[in-house]
């Protein structure tokens, strides 16, 4: 049967088995293989060839290998290469392992200055160091001060990362540009509101945009240009991502904020994009 | 393309709600949840969904004696809609006889049976349930499993049981493909709902390793929205007949073959 929802871009997913028309960045990447799940796709050139059949123009990265193995020979090391390689599809964050704050403290200024990357990747949880602790603090401010944006795993009701934490650091930092990784699965409704607080404070859609209604709380909550399209890629395909946003009771011009426009004028904002998306 | 969801729920949640991200591992989150049959069909008319199979939340939440009553003794489900009831052990809770789910099954036109072993505390095995699940071999009436604590219920009775029907839903964002190919590779009774299916070009990876006849279209709605799995389904590189067979024909031959 017809479906009622009448969004132009929807009917052409139906029709064509991808979006045609309109581009998406995906703001939550990772790359390379990770334990738990297999990983047929998870190699750059693979996901390559995915991003250009989804239309996928440009992913922003912290790759499996800089997140939990810390190189002290090459800190981030993966992922720079990834940059370096493909420099109009990825853009790198920088992870910052609070356990080893010295290997990328003295990296900080390359990430100011080097366009490939725009900030930086925290995982509180995963490295049991919670974000709203001092470790983080050099970093935060490095941060706010040279408009670089953070992405923060977060997770609601678990420690190190809930929207308590968050809400912390953004008291201190206010003019930060960050986003709230999976936008705190759990405590949903306070990361909606602490992104309707601060101005360039992001919900992040991924894995939490699969549930029901939740874009569409998002969207009356915080409004559709504070929210990012993400997915975890390579965990996840992003056409599941795109179908969630396609059903939500958004416009096309909203879809079109989430797809590409919210991450574009990051860019612009963070003096980071080169040339057209 | 005709839609039929082989796996969406109805009801309020006591903790709206419980969402299983991969087994052992539960998000409590607040989703939008349709609170009768009428606001799922307006759900599924936004995203052109035609049929639904359907279990009630209070299956879950209170007893699976109370969840069926609540779905199938009130007003009569729209045509549209496919009901399923939950089961306990007949050892000791007698309105699970097998002649009594063959009852309610005819009246009620069951379209398959759920068991949460784990929540209802019971082992899922023929020294518990061999009745009920003989009835199932017999009759070939689908019986939904899914793995919210593990997977080794699923393993466990389909090795006893290997000519059960099962369709796996519920499992999980992660990719659970370590888990539910061996099954499907062992066990030709076994079918896997696509609703959680967000692994990179999962449903391709399936069908190119084992055929499109043993996916099911489902959204698992609420957990799920609808329109991350109907994106998977007409995003996947697979033939048309493929889809078809995902979309509808598979869980209608399912249905044709259940004898009661």
């Amino acid at each position: 049967m017809k479906p009622t929802n009448t969004s132009a871009y929807l009917r052409e997913f139906i029709n064509f088995g991808r979006l045609k028309s309109v581009p998406v960045i995906d703001t939550h990447t990772h790359m390379g293989s990770i334990y738990g799940v297999s990983s047929p796709v998870c190699e750059i050139e693979d996901c390559l060839q995915l991003m250009d059949e989804e239309n996928i123009r440009m992913i922003w990265c912290a790759a499996h290998g800089d997140l939990f193995a810390p190189d002290a020979e090459d800190a981030n090391g993966v992922t720079r290469r990834l940059a370096e390689r493909y420099p109009q599809r990825v853009k790198g964050y920088y992870v910052f392992n609070p356990n080893h704050a010295d290997l990328y403290e003295k990296h900080f200024q390359t990430v100011k200055s080097d366009s490939r990357w725009i900030g930086f990747k925290v995982l509180p949880n995963y490295h049991n160091r919670p974000l709203d602790a001092p470790c983080y603090e050099n970093m935060l401010r490095f941060a706010e001060e040279n408009k670089l944006i953070v992405l923060s795993h977060t997770w609601g009701v678990l420690p190190h990362n809930s929207t308590r934490e968050v809400a912390h650091i953004l008291e201190r930092h206010p003019d930060l540009y960050f986003i709230i990784g999976h936008s705190a699965p759990g405590e949903c409704r306070e990361a909606i509101a602490l992104a309707k607080k601060y101005p360039h404070v992001y919900l992040d859609l991924c894995d939490i945009h699969r549930h029901s209604g939740i874009i569409d709380a998002m969207a009356e909550g915080a409004g559709t240009d504070k929210i990012l399209f993400g997915t975890d890629l390579p965990w996840y395909d992003p056409n599941y991502c795109i179908g969630s946003v396609l059903c939500a009771n958004i416009t096309d011009e909203d879809r079109e904020k989430i797809f590409f426009r919210n991450a574009e004028k990051i860019l612009q904002e963070l003096n980071k994009q080169e040339g057209e998306i | 393309m005709k839609l039929i969801d082989c796996s969406a729920c109805i009801g309020l949640g006591g903790i709206n709600r419980e969402i299983v991200n991969h087994e052992d591992y539960i998000v409590r989150e607040a989703v939008k949840e349709p609170r009768n049959a009428r606001e799922l069909l307006a759900e599924m008319d936004r995203n052109g969904i035609d049929e639904a199979v359907v279990y009630h939340q209070a299956m879950v939440d209170v007893s699976p004696q109370y969840g069926n009553a609540k779905l199938l003794e009130g007003e009569p489900l729209p045509r549209r809609l496919h009901a399923t009831m939950a089961v306990a052990p007949s050892v000791s809770d007698p309105e699970f006889e097998p002649e009594k789910i063959l009852y309610a099954a005819k009246k009620y036109r069951l379209t398959g049976v759920r068991a949460w072993p784990q929540l209802n505390r019971y082992m899922l095995d023929g020294i518990t349930c061999g009745d009920l699940l003989d009835l199932l071999c017999q009759t070939k009436l689908p019986l939904y499993l899914t793995p919210m604590k593990n997977w080794e219920h699923i393993f466990a009775v389909l090795k006893e049981f290997p000519a059960l029907r099962v369709i796996i839903t519920n499992y999980g964002l992660w990719g659970s493909d370590r888990y539910f190919y061996p099954l499907v590779r062992a066990y030709p009774g076994v079918y896997v709902d696509t609703s959680d299916m967000q692994e990179i070009r999962g449903i391709e990876a399936f069908v190119n390793k084992f055929g499109s006849e043993r996916l099911l279209f489902g959204t698992n709605y609420p957990m799920d929205n609808m329109g991350g799995p109907i994106a998977s389904l007409f995003g996947a590189k697979i033939s048309e007949s493929d889809r078809e067979n995902i979309a509808h024909r598979n869980i209608e031959r399912l249905w044709s073959e259940v004898n009661v």
